[in-house]
Formats: structure tokens, sequence, C-alpha cells
């Protein structure tokens, strides 16, 4: 006896398939070029546009990639997951000790302090996760953040690990000490990151992780080991969050411990959530975006030049600016776009991945305030 | 031979909910559990799938006490529960919701293909919207992707929390005839349920009220006139 339904959903009604795109669409010739036209542009603004620019901006801009491997690393464990870490920084902070006293103080390779970096990501993450992750939501966050805070007063003042108030050098590697040379070195691990974040999400242990988020009560009906998942997830978060760390410490070429505020921890969520929750390209645009809000100030004086005609109106250093422009464009997000900037270009992104241009295409489901747990 | 026997069990939130319910489900059988809400029906599915752990009692499948067990050991042993408001998950395809119920038999690929034939056969207009993001599914075809996700993992204990919940009359007679074939092909099943037209393919009644089991019947038992409109009212014809 097989069962025909007697109703049909919206999407039957119009023969679109949701997640398997539309298969009877094949650009046309022209529609192939314009996309081509636009990932040259793409690919010139990453990868041909900084050979001219002044190493200072060189490095504003390797910041900019590592922001988006931290963004990732969060991205993992509050869009996947839908738990919040407000202590971040202090993965990303001791990845960047870490580096800098393999490379500095032990004398060995930028490669075995990068790999040593996320090993210690991962580790914290297991140690810190196998203890809390008995509690989620918001205890989880307070967790994390008491947890930047223990890293921040006391991980951070360990002089032989960080070099105390001078802070501890850590030169780039060999052959990529040139800013620019350096900066392709980052882009790599990005495609990197990229790449594991893409294929874990593709294995059933990724789309468990999405069912976790979704429902993790009913997950688990399924045998699915909840707790062990979400552990994993966060390893995975730890050691991109290592990662990250290395790759900043090797960029300013010396580390400080008092880099590492709650501050910087809030500005990762911040910028997570504006770039969007489970969008990689949202989230590396927008986390590129958070650390090149100075840079862009600096360069595009309009908005200071705005600001300084408002009678007592605050100077906007780029610390400051983060923390303002931030949770405005936070609010904005939640309230507007809950998907960030993944949500505003996925027709773009579509399109350019030869998909029909449709400017209602925002995804099947938007990213709701309540997917993070807290 | 009973494949379920619940004994004694006792579940509570802040309060009691479930005060010493007891029954037994032969192997092979469909049995309804009815009652009005709040009477514990759904306390009592969850827990015999693991997802709340009782205060006292037993619970034993195919005579081995299984009553805490998590749902991540209980699930091998072949217990699956269709939950409640169906809670398929909407953003992912309705291949992939299945492949998630079939997680603890993720290392045999052949297997988990062979049982997704099987759920296509009871459910052909799944098969026909494999790649559709499951929340674009109307509420029946939720339903049937909710039982062929539970029946992934190869169960021999089937639970469905309210089969026929939100679901129009001809569309939950329809979900109650694949369950029966579901049944008929061996998987013993618990439903719960609020509606009585389920009746005709059950082969126990179970009726709760107030955390406390007042009726349990086979046969033709349940098919008296004054219990049905004691206990269950009339049904729709």
């Amino acid at each position: 006896m097989a069962v025909e339904t007697a109703s049909r959903g919206p999407a039957a009604e119009t023969g679109e398939t949701v997640e398997g795109g539309e298969p009877s669409f094949r650009p046309s010739p022209i529609g192939w070029l314009a996309r081509g036209i636009v990932w040259a542009a793409i690919a010139w603004l990453v990868l041909i546009f900084p050979l001219g620019r002044e190493a200072f901006e060189l490095q504003r801009y390797s910041e900019a990639v590592i922001f988006g491997i931290i963004g990732l690393s969060l991205n993992v464990l509050l869009g996947y997951v839908g738990q919040i870490s407000l202590g971040h920084q202090a993965f990303v902070g001791i990845g960047a000790f870490t580096s800098a006293y393999i490379v500095t103080e032990q004398n060995l390779s930028f490669w075995v302090g990068v790999a040593a970096a996320v090993a210690v990501g991962g580790l914290q993450a297991l140690v810190l996760g196998g203890v809390s992750l008995r509690i989620t939501g918001l205890y989880f966050a307070l967790v994390t953040l008491a947890y930047g805070l223990v890293a921040e007063k006391n991980i951070f003042q360990i002089q032989e690990l960080t070099g105390g108030g001078l802070g501890q050098p850590a030169p780039k590697p060999k052959g990529f000490e040139s800013d620019f040379r350096y900066y392709y070195l980052c882009l790599v691990f990005l495609a990197i990151v990229l790449w594991v974040d893409w294929r874990m999400m593709r294995t059933k242990s990724g789309r468990a992780l999405l069912a976790l988020r979704e429902n993790p009560r009913v997950a688990s009906t399924f045998g699915v080991n909840v707790r062990l998942l979400t552990l994993f997830a966060f390893v995975v978060s730890g050691a991109f969050a290592g990662l990250g760390g290395a790759l900043l410490a090797h960029n300013d070429t010396r580390v400080s411990p008092e880099t590492w505020s709650f501050n910087l921890a809030l500005i990762f969520v911040i910028m997570t959530v504006v770039g969007g929750l489970r969008s990689r390209a949202g989230v590396v645009i927008g986390s590129a975006f958070f650390a090149l809000i100075g840079y862009l100030l600096d360069k595009f004086t309009i908005l200071q030049d705005g600001l300084n005609a408002i009678p007592g109106a605050p100077d906007l250093s780029p610390e400051i600016a983060r923390l303002v422009i931030g949770p405005v464009l936070l609010l904005l997000t939640l309230t507007l776009t809950p998907g960030g900037i993944g949500q505003q270009i996925r027709p773009i992104v579509r399109w350019l991945t030869g998909h029909r241009f449709d400017l209602k295409d925002r995804g099947l489901k938007e990213v709701q305030i309540s997917d993070v747990r807290a | 031979m009973a494949l379920v026997e619940v004994e004694d069990l006792r579940v509570s939130y802040e309060n009691p909910v479930l005060l010493g319910v007891s029954f037994e489900v032969e192997e092979g059988e469909t049995a309804v559990l009815f009652g009005l809400n709040g009477a514990g029906k759904t306390t009592t599915v969850q827990t015999i799938a693991g997802l709340l752990k009782p205060d006292a009692g037993k619970i034993r499948l195919g005579g081995t006490d299984i009553a805490g067990r998590p749902p991540s050991k209980l699930v091998p042993m072949g217990v699956a529960l269709v939950p409640e408001g169906r809670r398929v998950f909407p953003a992912l395809s309705v291949a992939n919701n299945l492949r998630l119920g079939a997680w603890v038999r993720r290392a045999n690929g052949s297997e988990v293909d062979e049982r997704r034939e099987l759920v296509f056969e009871y459910f052909p207009r799944l098969s026909e919207r494999v790649d559709q993001a499951a929340g674009t599914l109307s509420g029946g075809e939720q339903q049937m992707l909710a039982i062929g996700r539970a029946l992934m993992s190869k169960p021999k204990l089937l639970l469905i929390d309210e089969a026929s919940l939100g679901l129009s009359p001809a569309l939950a007679k329809t979900v109650f005839q694949v369950v029966k074939r579901i049944n008929d092909d061996g998987v013993t099943v618990i439903i719960v349920e609020q509606n009585v037209g389920v009746l005709p393919y059950a082969d126990r009644v179970l009726i709760m009220e107030k955390g406390t089991l007042i009726f349990s019947g086979v046969g033709d038992e349940i098919q008296d006139a004054n219990l049905r409109e004691s206990y269950l009212g009339k049904a729709e014809e």
C-alpha cells in the first residue's frame, strides 16, 4: 500500500527544490561571461589590489584575513551549534602566545608554532568543554566569559609565556618576511579553514551538528550523542581560533598581553553575527570589515569629519569605533536582517555559482535570534 | 511474549506526572495510548525512549531493563521515537533528515540505502521530495518524513507521539494505514493519540488519566460501546 498525500506543500506547487536548486537552469554564455567578470573583479581585489600597497596597509589586510579565520572559528560554535563563547579572545590569545613562545623562546620554526597553537586551541576547548558542556546556553556563555577573564588576569600575566609588559616577539616566518608574502600566506590558511569547514559540514557529523542546533532533544532521539558532538564542534572552533591567534601574532611581529581583553571577545561575537551565522562568505566579509574599521576611518575621513562636526562627539579611535559601530550594526542585523551580511549577499553568491539571480532568495530559513540558545 | 513491560513507572518534573503506570505490549502489536491533555501519555513514551529519567519503576525491552538509559544507548537496541509535532529539521533536505535518522547505522552505507528505499516504499511522496528542504513540505508530508526518519534506525519498537496531530481526517487515516503496514512488517508500535480513528488499527488500547492507567484492553474489549463512550467519545465518521 503506497501513500500519496492529499495536500501538497508550497514547494510542490511551484515545482521548486530548495536544497537542490534549479536543476533546469543553466546560464547563457553571456551569463557565464558576466559571472566570470565578477569573479575576476573579486580575484583582483583580493589578490592583485594589495600588491602595490604600503606595508602598514598590508598588515591591516592580513589582519582582515585572520579575523575571517577567527570569525569562522566562532561560526562553528555559534552558527552550527548555537552556543555563545564570550571568552574567545582567550583561545585566540593563547594561540598567539603559544606560537610566539615556540618560535622565540624555543627557536623552533613558525610551522611548529602554528601547529602547536592549533593543538593548544583544540586542547583548551577539549578540557573546558569536557568540564562545562553539561550546561549550555547562557550558563555555557558565562563559563567561557569566566575563562576569558581568567586568561586575561592570570594566563596572560605569566612572564615566561608572554614576556610580561613588553610582550613576546613573534617574527614572520622564513620566506614570508615581507608583508605582502605574509598576506598571501594568511589567504592560504583562510582557504584551508574554509575548505575544512565546508568538508566538515558535508559529513554525517556536520549534518548532525545542524540538527543539534535546530533541536538537540530531537537529534538525541536518533542516538546522536549531543554532548560529544557539541564538544567536537568546540574543539574545532578552538583549533581554528588557535590558528587565528598564531597568525595574528606573527602579523604584528609582537604579541602583548593587553591586546586580549573582553572587548575583543565582544567584537568577535558581533562580527560573526553581523557577518551572518552559517554563511562562510558573510562571516569572512563581516569579520574583515571589523578588522578594517580603523583603517577605513583613516582612509575615508568623511565619517570622522562628520563626527567632529557634532559638538561634544567623541574622537573615534579604531578601538572605540569597533565598539560603537559594532553594537549599532548588531542591532540593525538582529532587527532587520537576522541572517546578516550572508543573507544580504546570498542572491549574489547564488548567481555567481551558476544559479538564477533572485533578489527574493534570502535562504530557506532566516537565522533567528533564538538560534542562539542563551 | 511481551516486547515492552512497564512496571510501576513514576516520573516527575517539578510535580509528579506519572503515578505508577504499568502495562505490557506484546511483540508485533500496535498499542494505542489514549488520554486527555496532561494525562501523561507523552511523558510515558518519552521515558520509554530515554528522554526522561524515571523516579522509580522498570521498563523492560525484550526482558532487559532499559529504564533511565539515554537515547544513544536505546536507539541501537531498537527503540525509535517520532516526536510530537513532527519536529523535522526544516533547513535540511528530506534526504539529510533521513540520513540523520540512520545515525546509529551510519557506518553501514548499504544498510542505510536499503532502509531509505524501504521508507520510500511506505511513502513514495518522499522520494519525489528527496532534495527538498523539509520545512517546505506540507504537514502530512512532514509527518511521513518524521515516521520515515524514525524507521531509518531499524527499530523493533516504534513510538509515535500524536501521529494525527494537525492532519485532516483523510490524511490521518492514510498515516494510520501506513503505520499498520509498518506493524505488519514486524515493528511493534505504541501510538499516543487523541483521535479515535486509530481504533480499527489497534491491537491493544491503553487509556490514561491524571498520570495513571485507567484501562488496558485488547481486541473486542475496546469495541464495547459503553467503554468507547465513557472514555473516548464517539468516533467521527
